[in-house]
């Protein structure tokens, strides 16, 4: 089995690093794949209630690294999905507690187990990202339309550059296309303009997002909100596939109610 | 170099030391500071020459004061010379007979014979290039990067970051972008704050001095 590690990434922190990773690990899971979801931010776990598996972890990946357990007894295996796994963070470690060789060596050991793993990164540029980086053979870098997030994430991609990483792709989190089309947010293509990255999505600001959290059932597990739309196309892009940005139009036209607002200039 | 609480600095200039109290420290905390500051430097300050660099700070009377009565006296040093970007504050301390001393005394021309730095790529928050004569970007200066040059700087792209023309001090260096999206630009010792959206806004333009002054001028002037 070709084993993809992909860590998601994003520099400043609640722009959705945690919804992305579980959203596109269910979209996957869901689509056949096998995948591993690792909360790689440790001592501040969240990957696991966006998951809706808290309640089921017995190890975490520090355990695992130390040998405390077998890599097998630290998974969580998703009920729902049954090919989607979680390797949760401990909650009651630090960041210092594993090395970049561990992670490495932890990554490498994952490889040919499953087709995607998706490590979700803490926030910040220190140890804690460029461990969950070090293993990973691709990032997903993702920002919103503001400013200080796009500086974010522009020095995050020199990070990864600079650690020879260079299949990044970007997500734009939380576009609202109305604000978009006021002027009132950052453009598209102005975000990708200054951050010079393949872009793989763009995902509407939804109020499905927080109800979703809250319960643990990320959205691409059966809601048809815009956001789970839009996360289960990059799960496609992922996979190969070509898929053309309808949100893109989206935001540029504003669907119906935009056309009609147009012509009656309101 | 060591910092103090409060954000005073002291910095070792050759033999003597520059005392440099941050703008940025209000004025009401000014006696708390020197206190602390005599205290923990009394070994450092005591007999040494030093020179006080006020920065942009507007010197009020009392402020004045509390620096003779808090920080000169009891600290026993010897002032040889005082700093200040304030023109007024320059003009009080050169009426109370104060030794002004002049910045750009330190400054260099940027160096001759050394080759314009050519950077074949953009610069990414947190990237920062520093060169001793001019440098030529082919690409952005992102928000967050920074750019140094002892001469010109010249960005075929748009400058969202830092950019310190002549940084040594040289004050004919001038910088030119083709999209000027810069909140802040710098050319020898003085530094122009930008308003998003103005005039200049992302438009290609030039920054040089005229008459001690940053001004902006349109990329055919350059």
């Amino acid at each position: 089995m070709d084993t993809r590690i992909i860590v998601v990434t994003s520099g400043k922190g609640g722009v959705g690093k945690t919804t992305t990773t579980a959203n596109l690990a269910v979209a996957l899971a869901r689509a056949g794949k096998k995948v591993l979801a690792v909360d790689a931010d440790i001592g501040l776990r969240n990957l696991d209630v966006v998951l809706g598996l808290e309640n089921r972890i017995v190890y975490s990946l520090v355990d695992v690294i130390e040998g405390q357990c077998r890599l097998q007894q630290a998974l969580v295996r998703d009920k729902r999905v049954e090919t989607l796994y979680l390797l949760p963070a401990a909650q009651t470690r630090t960041k210092e507690a594993v090395s970049s060789e561990q992670m490495q060596g932890l990554c490498d050991s994952l490889r040919g187990e499953f087709d995607f793993v998706f490590i979700d990164s803490p926030a910040g540029i220190e140890s804690g990202f460029r461990n969950a980086a070090v293993g990973a053979d691709s990032a997903l870098v993702v920002t919103t339309p503001e400013i200080s997030a796009v500086r974010d994430a522009d020095r995050i991609i020199g990070l990864l550059e600079s650690m020879e990483k260079s299949d990044i792709s970007l997500i734009i989190n939380r576009i609202r296309p109305e604000m978009v089309r006021q002027g009132d947010m950052l453009d598209i293509s102005d975000v990708v303009e200054i951050l010079a990255v393949a872009l793989i999505g763009i995902v509407p600001d939804d109020d499905a997002v927080v109800i979703s959290t809250n319960k643990g059932e990320p959205l691409t597990l059966h809601s048809s909100s815009q956001a789970a739309k839009a996360f289960f196309n990059v799960a496609r892009r992922l996979m190969g596939e070509k898929v053309p940005f309808e949100e893109l139009e989206f935001a540029n036209k504003g669907g119906f109610l935009g056309k009609i607002r147009k012509l009656l200039r309101f | 170099m060591s910092e103090v609480e409060d954000g005073i600095l002291l910095k070792g200039s050759g033999h003597r030391i520059h005392c440099i109290i941050p703008e940025s420290l209000e004025e009401g905390r000014l006696v708390e500071a020197f206190e602390h500051l005599v205290e923990e430097g009394r070994n450092l300050l005591d007999g040494a020459e030093v020179v006080i660099d006020l920065q942009g700070r507007p010197l009020s009377i009392d402020a004045w004061e509390a620096i003779l009565k808090h920080l000169i006296l009891p600290g026993g040093m010897q002032v040889v010379a005082w700093l200040s970007n304030d023109p007024a504050t320059q003009a009080l301390l050169r009426s109370a007979g104060m030794i002004l001393e002049n910045r750009q005394r330190v400054s260099k021309p940027p160096q001759s014979g050394c080759k314009a730095l050519m950077l074949p790529r953009s610069l990414r928050s947190g990237q920062k290039v520093e060169a001793d004569g001019d440098v030529i970007v082919f690409g952005n200066v992102n928000d967050g990067a920074e750019v140094y040059a002892g001469g010109h700087i010249c960005i075929w792209g748009r400058l969202q970051g830092l950019a310190h023309a002549g940084c040594t001090g040289d004050e004919k260096a001038r910088i030119a972008a083709l999209s000027l999206e810069a909140v802040q630009v710098r050319i020898g010792s003085l530094y122009s704050v930008l308003d998003r959206g103005g005039p200049w806004w992302a438009k290609p333009a030039a920054v040089a001095v005229q008459n001690g002054t940053i001004v902006l001028r349109s990329m055919d002037a350059f």
